[in-house]
């Protein structure tokens, strides 16, 4: 069950989605435009499974520098159903960043 | 809305930010500050809107408002699909060069040394937050909003958006982004070996924008009467606009460009003003041209077209009656763009109006002696607008379709005495950019359902013929043509990353020494390593060269960063 559920963020710009080529079990999709409009140059929605968990936290923490965030989510759960989750990570005296911040995103699921 | 990209939809001219979200940021702008870090994605929108309100880009708008009329009506003139053609490859054409020049304003542009400035850039600077370091010795408030440009993109979010640039394609049929931002740079490079003031990135930046989008003579071309060829028209239009490319540099000296600052200040009331009247109504305009023109055939043409687009009898015709208070509301909202709408949840109270945030944190308290009754408690459909011309910050509250209050609207109407009628057309909640965007939508139907989708044809029939009229633009200092493009076909992605072999940190470097060149002011401190940036900077200035034909990145002999081509 866990393998079906994915996170997603958006606004990745290319350089975030260069950084991540050598990440595996991450999925990068093209956020589009509408029809006929000018808009800022393409930015990618990452989608992660609970294996790849940890390349999104690496991606958050680089995003936010290091420092406490407030940022948000999309869970898809197995049953299609989508959550807009928001995350709030501060950081810990005695928890590596990355397993802490898999912590705030996983919440109440489990692994 | 953090997933969604931010656009502009020239059909509407309606604009979506995705650089911060309105309800967080009402209590700030409810006070007319812009928070610094949305300047250079509010400057790049801008940029776009300012093109949309030019004579090109209004002849574009006003070609479709017609094509939508005459296919509402069954096309009885048949030249629906003529207008939507050349409207739609006349844009498809530009694309790389209206967002090169969006992008030359959300990573290099300040506020120079003319007196001229530009339109986004005065539209942002009344809303910079101006703070007194001294009180005895107030600051202008220019340089407030220099520092606050510098730190809005010396953020690690905004050096990855201008890395990203150099993993653009370099085709515009993959990206326009990439090909025209450095055709805007190399321009400027060509620009200021004929006149160094071209190197102040605002005076630039309006000179371009006279240049290529306050031309009569593209407008003539647009509107020509010449139905026997109209398949040929793509190409008419590929070569005028490359012609134009190739003739920017031969067109700047210093008296063209003084007469322009002249003409823009309008100190001796030189500046061009476009005049028309329809039905009674006065939609003239200032027209910033780079190259005055004697020629008059582009304004009579556009007059004739806004005689039949703006028509206000057209109304009559009960097939018209929802599409021209649309087209009629469009295009009085064309000079506003708006920030952003959201539904915010407020209170009256006695003296106040309370909008709240969520429901724990008010957003703002404001002194109210509007409509809405005391007690009353709902949802208020919040918009924040910029009115550029007049450099002017409004936030609208609507309650259903009723106006019930607004922070500026009053002051400005106060200001405007003229211009009340069109006030009023503007007060709108289709203001809101959420409901502005599906107009456009719309509106492209009214002329699918006619004609089809005119935007794909014209992308297969001349998208690679695009490259060629713009790597023109950087190919100057290799003296022969071709030069750039074959380099680029060998590439892998055709980017220029493929010529730093994919290492991300030369594009990051490359990027940070790009955003620290174009600052007139320095930092007090590297956000680097120095002694890294230089080693970085030799590097990819050994590695682009080839594609330039010179080091796109110029160092002093003080290793101070002077300017860059990338």
């Amino acid at each position: 069950m866990g393998d079906d559920v994915t996170f997603e963020i958006g606004g990745l710009t290319r350089i975030d989605a260069a950084r991540l080529r050598d990440g595996s079990g991450v999925t990068l999709r093209e956020a589009s435009l509408p029809q006929g409009t000018y808009g800022e140059p393409v930015t990618f929605t990452m989608v992660v499974t609970v294996a790849a968990l940890s390349t999104l936290a690496a991606y958050l923490l680089r995003k936010h520098q290091g420092e406490e965030f407030v940022d948000e989510i999309t869970v898809t759960h197995p049953d299609g159903r989508r959550e807009h989750r928001r995350v709030h990570w501060t950081k810990s005296a005695v928890e590596a960043p990355e397993s802490s911040i898999v912590k705030a995103i996983m919440g109440s699921l489990p692994i | 809305m953090a997933n969604d990209r931010s656009f502009a939809d020239p059909l509407s001219s309606s604009v979506l930010f995705t650089a911060y979200d309105l309800k967080r940021g009402l209590g700030d702008l409810l006070v007319q500050r812009l928070p610094y870090i949305a300047l250079p994605q509010v400057l790049h929108e801008l940029t776009h809107q300012w093109c949309f309100n030019s004579v090109v880009g209004r002849a574009i708008t006003y070609l479709l408002f017609r094509a939508q009329r005459e296919a509402a009506l069954g096309d009885p003139k048949k030249r629906v699909w003529r207008d939507a053609n050349r409207a739609e490859t006349i844009q498809h054409i530009l694309l790389p060069l209206a967002e090169g020049m969006a992008l030359f304003a959300e990573h290099d542009l300040y506020p120079g040394s003319v007196e001229s400035t530009s339109r986004p850039l005065l539209a942002c600077a009344p809303l910079v937050h101006f703070t007194l370091s001294d009180p005895q010795k107030p600051r202008p408030k220019w340089d407030n909003l220099t520092e606050k440009l510098l730190a809005a993109r010396m953020r690690s979010a905004h050096r990855d958006r201008k890395a990203s640039l150099l993993l653009e394609p370099l085709t515009s049929h993959a990206s326009p982004y990439g090909l025209g931002y450095l055709t805007i740079k190399a321009l400027q490079v060509q620009g200021a070996q004929r006149e160094q003031r071209l190197l102040d990135s605002d005076l630039f930046l309006q000179v371009i924008h006279g240049y290529f989008y306050e031309d009569w003579g593209l407008v003539a071309k647009l509107l020509a009467e010449d139905s026997a060829n109209e398949d040929d028209a793509p190409q008419h239009l590929l070569r005028y606009l490359g012609t134009r490319l190739d003739r920017f540099a031969q067109s700047i000296d210093s008296r063209a460009i003084d007469a322009f600052i002249d003409r823009c200040l309008n100190h001796s009331k030189q500046r061009p003003i476009f005049e028309c009247e329809v039905n009674g109504l006065d939609y003239s305009f200032w027209v910033d041209e780079f190259e005055t023109s004697p020629v008059n055939e582009g304004r009579s043409k556009l007059t004739a077209l806004m005689q039949d687009a703006l028509d206000l009898l057209a109304i009559n015709d009960g097939r018209l009656e929802n599409l021209v208070p649309t087209q009629l509301f469009i295009n009085a909202s064309a000079p506003l763009i708006t920030l952003g709408g959201a539904d915010v949840v407020a209170r009256r109270l006695p003296h106040h109006l309370m909008l709240m945030m969520n429901d724990a944190v008010p957003s703002a308290i404001l002194p109210y002696s509007g409509m809405l009754p005391v007690g009353w408690e709902g949802t208020l459909r919040v918009v924040a607008a910029l009115i550029i011309e007049h450099a002017s910050h409004i936030v609208l509250m609507f309650d259903g379709e009723k106006l019930v209050g607004n922070v500026g609207f009053d002051a400005l109407r106060k200001r405007l005495p003229d211009h009340q009628n069109h006030l009023d057309l503007i007060a709108n909640p289709m203001l809101d950019p959420r409901e502005r965007s599906e107009v456009g939508s719309l509106l492209r139907e009214v002329i699918q359902e006619r004609v089809g989708d005119i935007s794909v044809r014209c992308q297969d029939e001349i998208g690679y013929e695009i490259d060629s009229i713009y790597l023109s633009a950087f190919e100057f200092m290799h003296g022969h043509r071709g030069a750039a493009a074959s380099i680029i076909a060998t590439l892998p992605r055709h980017t220029l990353l493929d010529l730093l072999n994919n290492n991300v940190e030369l594009a990051e470097s490359a990027a940070l020494a790009s955003l620290l060149s174009a600052s007139p002011v320095m930092l007090s401190r590297s956000p680097t390593d120095p002694a890294k940036l230089n080693e970085h900077i030799t590097i990819v200035n050994r590695q682009l060269a080839p594609l330039f034909g010179f080091p796109p990145i110029a160092v002093s002999q003080t290793n101070d960063l002077l300017y860059s081509a990338v």
